[in-house]
């Protein structure tokens, strides 16, 4: 249950890299950025409010690996556990192979039912718990 | 189940009355359209319609059964599109997107 993606970019695999890591290019990406690509250097990132969201991620730096391997915990929306995001980055030909792989999704049960919760949908859950009780057992 | 299917079933949830259907079939089970159509106070057609918006997002399958077409809730499409899995799938396929306009950017 992870997600993993990969994109090819025609820019430098150090341009990537800066994309990923300085936070004015972050800010390009996010709303803004309080980061830094050093090992154990808890970051903020503020993206755009969303569902009740308010848009804030927080995390700690794991893997600093310039310009290859960027790794980094990830928490603070609402899914109430702490995921790893990890960019990996590969030059290819003249530009740059990058793969985003994010891991770490336990207990989606929990959060399947916590959506759930917040919906409003109170007596669909009961049965919706019963079944993947069911499918679990 | 990809993309297309998934905003499917994002849109098929964000009725009201499509909630309450698929609210209806969770607790009661399979119904048929008449005994759906007879509950909320809108018409046969109405009912029939919104039915088939969930049926063509996976998470309501219709079958025939003599006359009646009954409905049965599928709730795998809901899980799998609950699931944060499928909401970061989306999440970072945006944000791929725009790492390579700001590279273009500059």
């Amino acid at each position: 249950m992870d997600v993993r993606l990969d994109r090819f970019y025609n820019h430098p695999i150090e341009r990537v890299w800066e994309v990923l890591t300085t936070e004015d290019k972050l800010a390009q990406w996010w709303q803004s950025a309080d980061f830094k690509p050093e090992v154990g250097y808890k970051f903020t990132i503020k993206d755009e409010p969303q569902g009740g969201w308010d848009g804030t991620l927080q995390g700690e730096v794991l893997t600093a690996d310039q310009p290859h391997t960027l790794e980094y915990t990830w928490h603070g929306d609402q899914m109430n556990n702490v995921t790893v995001v990890k960019w990996i980055l590969e030059s290819e030909g003249e530009g740059t192979r990058l793969r985003l792989e994010h891991t770490g999704f336990k207990g989606l049960k929990d959060s399947v039912i916590g959506f759930f919760h917040r919906s409003g949908w109170g007596k669909y859950l009961d049965h919706l718990a019963g079944q993947m009780a069911a499918v679990q057992a | 189940m990809n993309t297309t299917k998934q905003a499917d079933v994002f849109q098929a949830i964000a009725s009201p009355l499509r909630r309450d259907i698929l609210h209806k079939l969770a607790l009661s089970g399979d119904q048929s359209i008449t005994t759906i159509s007879e509950d909320f106070a809108v018409s046969r057609q109405a009912v029939t319609r919104h039915l088939s918006v969930l049926a063509d997002a996976g998470v309501v399958q219709i079958h025939k059964q003599g006359r009646e077409q009954i409905c049965a809730l599928h709730a795998d499409a809901l899980v799998q599109v609950a699931e944060w899995v499928s909401f970061y799938r989306q999440f970072w396929d945006r944000k791929l997107d725009a790492i390579g306009d700001v590279l273009d950017g500059e």
